[in-house]
């Protein structure tokens, strides 16, 4: 028999499963974004929201709901979802392969897109059915009429007709096209253009086309969820809110039909707002509202919804097993409430208890961890391919290195032609440069930006990142006479990483991004970051160690799996409290109390400890070192 | 209002939230940014204004200039009054002045005045105690704490001793004659009487404290519409409320187990500061949301 609480997590609102949400569990935020459709269609403006509330309390679960809702409207909603774990440089290009992955998902036989299309062919020919010698002069006048790039509409066509399917999607996700592929599609030519910026600005107009596109008759509802994961650094990271906040005000200034619905954590909320500039808070947060915890009623309404969903229980089972819940919970949930998630999983493990069933859970987080990392790498491995070798790079190496030594950052400032990114410490600067171009012409001028770049003394380091699937031709002579060029310089060197190393960071990205946002957890209890930093200091694979010792021109000793990040995260503590109970301190840490007072003892020098009741620590002030300082 | 007299007016309530102490209108105008600056009048009128919404709050002056902050004198006050006097027993003088000081330099008549609202109120409600005078003492003194009965037994341990003395000569025992006090001072009525006084004391220091309606007042003040399902942080509601630390963070949990608010946990408590947060027992809470 299937456990009906196995799925604790809503991961993602696209999925599928078929468990019956409770209505009137945060009902006042579902009616919230419903009423607010309402008033992008009536008064044709944009809207905003922000939802927040503790990790399980229902956030991806509620965008979930919306979607479900409005995929079972009449009229014609687009739906996007964006997690955003990416780098704060590359928002706008994410969010336009956000964009397209969820434009692409299909209602019914039809994408998103399709449907869009459809749609406005329908309204602006005024027909049924369209000929196809009248193609053109319909795509041009929806092009006219809304303000359409040359190159949206000529792939508007490519999709009426099902050509070129391949091209035209990943031209759709701003990929790095071959101009073979752009002379069949019938490009436009782009000017070579390495400039972050205007990569950034080009994808920021695709985003706003696609608005304008489904006009104030179609709703755009664009969910942005995991906001905590922009962040790169443990200690906070402003620089990238702030530029989510900007991407969000300009969202809502230049449009007038979309619902953007942000959702974060309760505690994330204050430094969300001192991040971000005032008037953009305001163009992202219209209106707010909680997901609050769950009271014992509604508690149990979700626990009797899943067991009526579940096909293999017998009814007589079903009831028996709700008096049984409905006690256990009553002692389970205080009068405070409880997150769904914790209820959920509670649930799940009364349910093994009951059915005596073992559990698969993991109470050492290593093991935890690792098995994750190793699930994950398995299904990205699947879709792997060389085009998303930028992004995962830059989205996912500036945090493992600032985990691995904190000295670490990524430059904010503008950035050298033809470099994408700037890692930097007190004594060594390293600029990455991506190379994974398909058109050659672009390689070139990126190649040529660098030799200039090495002339001066900017970066004491360039590393050229190539996917080592994507061959260079004998035929690209000027490609290979630049490369020959650089291979001459000690500073530069070339990085060819494979699907194996791109998977394992982009397991490590998610992975991050789902414990940044408390979406990360064991047993129903969210994994702490401090958890995860300790087991990526001490199982980093060979392959990320390789990459970051190429960036940081050193070698990255992995600290011992046991003690002395511990002693450090507890000595930062005590520091701090001077006093502090030792199952307090175990809280903090997500460490066990015995974990601690093995740390404890073994440097009792630098902490002391009372066996009361309850047991504490305290700062230990050695005597000697006193006298000396005196 | 115009759209320069509401900048102004955020500036203005900014510099009070950022205050240490009540502040004068002159202070408060020179704080205001040189591009912001407005005719004091009006400064004037936009700080009537605001104490008229109860976003700040009119203090007692200094050397006659008005003062404003975004704290409630009257509870500042009563919370002051209480810590002061929970140290050491006072007299009225040594707590008017205690509390001059405490109110930033406010007038003596002002601070007087303080102290007799406060110190009437608070005996009324068993939180303060009068203590009767001890010997050599001219004025009475006032404490949270009730008077200690061994400081006023010291003459009666004298007098004790001494007939302890006499009667041991006329061969009684010690044990007889304490026997014998007992028993005269410990009839019924007294000791029934002690038992209800004590009763009473008890209880009207554990009488339950308007603080709850404090922290609900205040909850309503930074959220009027309890539909909107705000949430707001501990830190802000601390600042706000002005009660004292752990009579807040006790008020807090009462409030969620009469499900009157619900709360909201810290992700990582292990960032946060103590104001930041509530605690009970693992939980660390960082902000409140009203029920409805």
């Amino acid at each position: 028999m299937l456990n009906p609480f196995i799925y604790s997590i809503v991961t993602d609102p696209w999925d599928n499963r078929k468990e019956k949400s409770v209505s009137e569990i945060n009902k006042h935020a579902f009616d919230l974004c419903i009423t607010s459709l309402k008033t992008i269609q009536n008064h044709k403006c944009s809207v905003s929201l922000l939802f927040h509330g503790e990790p399980g309390s229902g956030k991806t679960h509620l965008l979930n709901r919306l979607r479900v809702h409005v995929y079972k409207q009449q009229n014609l909603h687009i739906f996007i979802s964006v997690r955003l774990q990416s780098s704060p440089h590359r928002f706008w290009r994410y969010l336009r392969k956000s964009f397209i992955e969820s434009l692409m998902q299909k209602k019914q036989k039809h994408t998103q897109l399709e449907k869009l299309i459809f749609y406005k062919l329908k309204k602006t020919s005024g027909k049924k059915s369209i000929k196809i010698k009248e193609l053109d002069y319909i795509i041009e006048k929806i092009g006219i009429k809304n303000n359409l790039s040359f190159n949206l509409c000529t792939i508007i066509k490519h999709i009426i007709l099902k050509k070129h399917k391949n091209e035209t999607l990943s031209w759709l996700k701003g990929l790095s096209l071959p101009e073979s592929s752009i002379k069949k599609l019938g490009l436009a030519v782009e000017k070579n253009s390495n400039e972050n910026h205007e990569e950034e600005d080009i994808a920021r107009e695709f985003v706003l086309e696609i608005c304008r596109l489904a006009g104030h008759t179609i709703p755009v509802i664009l969910c942005f969820d995991q906001i905590e994961a922009l962040q790169r650094y443990q200690e906070g990271d402003p620089k990238s809110l702030f530029i989510f906040g900007q991407a969000a005000g300009t969202i809502h200034d230049q449009t007038n039909n979309v619902l953007i619905v942000s959702c974060i954590q309760s505690f994330f909320i204050d430094l969300l707002k001192k991040s971000v500039m005032e008037s953009d808070y305001d163009r992202m947060a219209m209106y707010q509202s909680t997901l609050n915890p769950l009271t014992k009623e509604q508690a149990l309404k979700l626990v009797c919804a899943r067991l009526n969903s579940c096909s293999d229980i017998t009814k007589t089972s079903i009831d028996s097993l709700k008096s049984k819940y409905k006690e256990e919970l009553n002692s389970f949930i205080g009068t405070h409430g409880e997150v769904a998630r914790k209820i959920i999983s509670k649930c799940a493990s009364l349910f093994n208890t009951w059915g005596e069933i073992e559990p698969e859970t993991d109470n050492n987080i290593d093991i935890f961890l690792t098995k994750k990392l190793e699930e994950r790498k398995k299904i990205t491995e699947k879709g792997l391919d060389p085009s998303k070798t930028d992004d995962i790079i830059q989205s996912s190496i500036p945090s493992i290195l600032n985990i691995i030594d904190n000295s670490w950052k990524e430059s904010e400032k503008k950035l050298p032609n033809g470099i994408d990114m700037v890692l930097y410490n007190q004594n060594f600067k390293t600029g990455v440069s991506f190379c994974n171009h398909e058109n050659m012409r672009k390689m070139v001028f990126k190649l040529k930006n660098i030799c200039d770049l090495t002339k001066s003394n900017q970066l004491d380091k360039i590393i050229l990142i190539r996917h080592k699937n994507l061959q260079i031709k004998k035929t690209a002579k000027k490609t290979n006479y630049y490369l020959n060029i650089l291979q001459k310089e000690n500073r530069v060197i070339t990085k060819n990483p494979d699907n194996s190393l791109l998977s394992t960071l982009e397991s490590l990205r998610t992975l991050l991004a789902d414990v940044k946002s408390g979406d990360l957890s064991n047993r129903g209890i969210s994994i702490k970051f401090n958890s995860v930093k300790n087991w990526l200091k001490s199982n980093l694979s060979d392959s990320v160690k390789d990459l970051l010792e190429k960036i940081t021109d050193k070698e990255i000793i992995l600290k011992n799996n046991q003690n002395p990040d511990h002693i450090n995260s507890i000595l930062d503590i005590i520091d701090k409290e001077k006093v502090i109970k030792v199952a307090e301190i175990a809280k903090i840490l997500d460490l066990s109390p015995e974990k601690i007072l093995k740390t404890v003892q073994n440097s009792k020098s630098k902490i002391g400890y009372l066996s009361a009741s309850p047991p504490v620590i305290f700062q230990f002030i050695n005597q000697e070192t006193n006298i000396m300082d005196n | 209002m115009t759209k320069d007299h509401k900048d102004v007016t955020t500036i203005i309530i900014k510099i009070i939230e950022k205050a240490y102490e009540p502040l004068t209108l002159n202070t408060i105008e020179k704080n205001i940014p040189q591009m912001y600056r407005i005719d004091k009048k009006k400064v004037s009128f936009i700080l009537k204004n605001l104490v008229n919404k109860q976003s700040l709050f009119n203090w007692p002056p200094k050397r006659g200039k008005k003062r404003f902050w975004n704290k409630d004198p009257d509870i500042h006050s009563l919370n002051k009054t209480l810590e002061i006097l929970s140290n050491t027993p006072l007299t009225r003088t040594e707590l008017q002045n205690r509390l001059q000081s405490v109110m930033y330099s406010c007038s003596r008549s002002k601070a007087e005045e303080i102290r007799k609202k406060n110190i009437t109120s608070l005996i009324k409600e068993k939180r303060v105690f009068q203590h009767p005078l001890l010997v050599r003492q001219k004025a009475a003194r006032f404490s949270t704490d009730l008077p200690d009965p061994a400081l006023y037994l010291i003459k009666l341990k004298t007098d004790f001793f001494k007939i302890c003395d006499k009667l041991t000569k006329a061969g009684l025992t010690a044990d007889e004659i304490y026997t014998s006090v007992c028993e005269e001072l410990t009839p019924l009525s007294l000791s029934e009487s002690k038992k209800e006084s004590s009763l009473l004391n008890k209880a009207g220091q554990n009488k339950p404290l308007n603080y709850e309606e404090i922290i609900i007042k205040k909850i309503f003040e930074i959220e009027p519409d309890p539909k909107k399902q705000t949430l707001i942080s501990i830190e802000k509601l601390r600042d706000k409320t002005n009660i004292p630390d752990d009579v807040f963070d006790k008020n807090i949990l009462i409030l969620a187990d009469k499900g009157k608010i619900w709360l909201h946990r810290h992700a990582y408590p292990a960032n946060a500061k103590k104001k930041e947060v509530v605690i009970d027992k693992d939980n660390y809470y960082m902000g409140v949301v009203i029920r409805t």
